[in-house]
């Protein structure tokens, strides 16, 4: 493992989490509770929402997706009103915000890690093959990618972007919801904590135009942690409440 | 009832001015519906080709390039993978299936692909649908082939036939490789996707035909069919190959080991992603052409209205007649009108007949060089929504010279000065 890719798979970290000040920090972000939207939903009201919030936001992302770049990280649209995107989404009821950073387990984001090890990089002499090595192991752990268990079977709400899997016609019907704009693309790809497979349900889908812009998704998590074998790992969400973000 | 038949017999003597308009109305509405329908059809036809496979692999080169030649038989791939390295992937514990892909030869104008049994049970296109075969079985032996829908068809072949495969992508003779025979042994029910323009071989088959060839031609050494049995068929590489993972959440995992492979480049693409990404390059275009169309629209409602002033002088005495004899000025609009939206439906009929026998002439050429398949279904919604804007633009500019002629109506009188 080189200095260069290390520092690349870090400074992923940094941004996929967004705020500097720590992990605590936007639990609120973003999510606004927009007015005329029925708020006391159920999963079953999901087609209603839909077309009640994807409606009006269609335009605004089927005519300005050159304003996002590869490897924008959701939390800039969402917390930065200087990107010229402000975000609003509906809270549905019964369902807790979460954030990117909550689906690593406890104890394994980038920056946990970093003050674990920040005494060690000190130490060391920039560029020093020592640093080398002290990266790998943070790279080591970071890469583990555990899924966060206390997530497991929680009614979550998260935004992201969308990475098509399964089309009908043009239509969406199961994609990867990733942190971060153009995740296929853009390397290094995000790691298996920060990646939730979506199914939605039978009739739901999302257009190709919708899903170049952020998306929103409300469901319940299932952590793939039932099973020892790690091949099951891994987190996905069948049926879900979902909307688009209008960016203004 | 009686306006439209004085509407109908008025048009009468302006024969040709009127049938130059709906034509030109007819080629707006062309364009526009045609624009749409190349917009969906390309979109659907696209979309509905690849289904469930989570990764295609190839040598290292552009995404979209490696998601044309494998899926689309568009363009050819930049290199080959080898046998050694497809093997590694596909036993990988991650990896529930794989489908390798030779491409390379063709059968007069159509492509020929390699490919393993596996095709049969793994491949899926539309809403996840499994190849289904219209007539015969799967291929077994070397020399067995199971054609697409279309190839059979426009090749007029049964279960039985035998074909000659050509080497590279032409049909010219000394290329052939006509001393080792396929028999038609299967062929697919339609899809609707390029496997109906594809004729399938087993990759041992692919082998064989190329056992006497040596650096890309043929060597001095010419083996036949049952010669090329004796030797060891297993491919030394493939073009690209199909992957299903067991846990799709791994995806970007896999797809990140394969393009970090140690042993030789190769990128891995997400085929939805790349897909919906491509097409999101060509989304400006798509909007330009609606933009052209729409002002070519325009300039049909706009000559529309210059031919309709330019004979309201002609038809001041006729109006001043229909005053004459009772006609109230609101009569004189809606005759106006009522004619304007005479010829726009007119117009719109035309349209729509002209982009349908359009669609049949070249849908067996679109097909072939584009791999879309242009389905001669119905008028959407959309479709009819634009047809509809167009009948009501033009209403709408119809009452700009239906209010000047009810305005001359009145001042005209019948003391006409010619």
């Amino acid at each position: 493992m080189t200095l260069a890719s290390s520092l690349c798979v870090l400074s992923f970290t940094a941004t996929a989490c967004g705020s500097p000040d720590g992990a605590g920090a936007g639990a609120d972000v973003g999510v606004d509770v927009r007015a005329g939207v029925d708020i006391g939903a159920r999963a079953d009201d999901a087609t209603e929402i839909v077309a009640e919030v994807a409606a009006p936001p269609t335009h605004a992302t089927s005519e300005s997706p050159g304003a996002l770049q590869y490897g924008d990280p959701i939390t800039d649209l969402l917390s930065s009103p200087a990107a010229g995107a402000e975000a609003s989404a509906p809270t549905v009821a019964g369902f807790r915000a979460v954030e990117w950073d909550d689906l690593i387990a406890p104890g394994l984001s980038g920056e946990e890690i970093y003050e674990r090890y920040r005494e060690q990089i000190e130490a060391v002499k920039p560029g020093s093959p020592e640093l080398d090595e002290i990266y790998a192991e943070m790279i080591d752990e970071y890469d583990a990618a555990s899924v966060n268990p206390d997530l497991n079977s929680q009614k979550i709400q998260l935004a992201g972007f969308v990475a098509p899997l399964t089309f009908d016609g043009e239509k969406i019907t199961e994609f990867l919801l990733v942190p971060y704009f153009g995740a296929c693309i853009h390397v290094p790809p995000p790691p298996l904590n920060q990646i939730v497979v979506i199914t939605l349900a039978e009739g739901d889908s999302i257009s190709l135009e919708d899903s170049w812009g952020a998306v929103w998704v409300a469901g319940t998590l299932d952590a793939g942690v039932t099973d020892t074998d790690l091949a099951t790992a891994g987190y996905s969400i069948a049926g879900p409440v979902f909307g688009t973000y209008a960016t203004q | 009832m009686t306006l439209l038949l004085i509407a109908l017999k008025s048009a009468r003597f302006r024969r040709t001015s009127i049938v130059l308009t709906v034509l030109a109305i007819a080629i707006s509405a062309t364009l526009l519906l045609g624009v749409d329908k190349i917009r969906k059809e390309s979109r659907a036809s696209f979309f509905n080709t690849v289904a469930g496979t989570d990764l295609i692999v190839g040598a290292r080169s552009s995404p979209t390039n490696l998601l044309l030649y494998s899926v689309f038989r568009i363009g050819n791939a930049t290199n080959n993978v080898s046998w050694e390295t497809y093997e590694s992937i596909a036993e990988q514990d991650e990896v529930a299936w794989t489908i390798p892909i030779a491409l390379g030869d063709s059968h007069r104008g159509f492509r020929v692909m390699g490919t393993s049994t596996d095709y049969f049970e793994f491949y899926r296109y539309g809403n996840k649908q499994q190849l289904s075969l219209d007539a015969g079985e799967r291929f077994e032996g070397v020399y067995d082939a199971v054609l697409g829908a279309d190839v059979a068809r426009d090749l007029g072949y049964e279960v039985g036939n035998e074909i000659v495969i050509s080497h590279g992508l032409t049909s010219a003779d000394f290329a052939d490789h006509d001393d080792k025979p396929f028999t038609v042994v299967g062929i697919f029910d339609r899809t609707g996707t390029p496997v109906d323009r594809t004729v399938h071989v087993g990759l041992a088959g692919i082998e064989a035909i190329h056992v006497d060839f040596r650096d890309g031609s043929r060597s001095g050494v010419p083996l036949d069919a049952e010669q090329a049995l004796q030797f060891d068929l297993t491919p030394t590489s493939i073009t690209a190959f199909m992957v299903g993972l067991e846990n799709r959440a791994q995806t970007f995992q896999v797809q990140r080991e394969i393009n970090e492979f140690q042993a030789e480049p190769m990128s891995a693409i997400l085929p939805g992603a790349t897909l919906s990404e491509f097409w999101r390059t060509i989304a400006p275009v798509e909007q330009v052409l609606f933009v052209i169309s729409g002002f070519v629209l325009f300039a049909g409602l706009l000559g529309m209205l210059t031919t309709i002033l330019s004979t309201l002088n002609e038809r001041r005495r006729e109006i001043a007649v229909l005053r004459a004899v009772g006609a109230r000025g609101r009569h004189v609009v809606m005759l106006i009108v009522l004619e304007t939206l005479l010829v726009v439906t007119a117009g719109c009929a035309l349209g729509v007949g002209m982009l349908y026998s359009l669609m049949s002439l070249a849908r067996p050429t679109v097909a072939r060089r584009f791999g879309v398949d242009l389905a001669l279904t119905w008028l959407d919604s959309t479709q009819l929504g634009i047809l509809g804007s167009v009948i009501g633009a033009a209403v709408v500019v119809a009452l700009i010279p239906g209010f000047i002629a009810y305005r001359r109506s009145i001042q005209d009188g019948l003391a006409l000065k010619v």
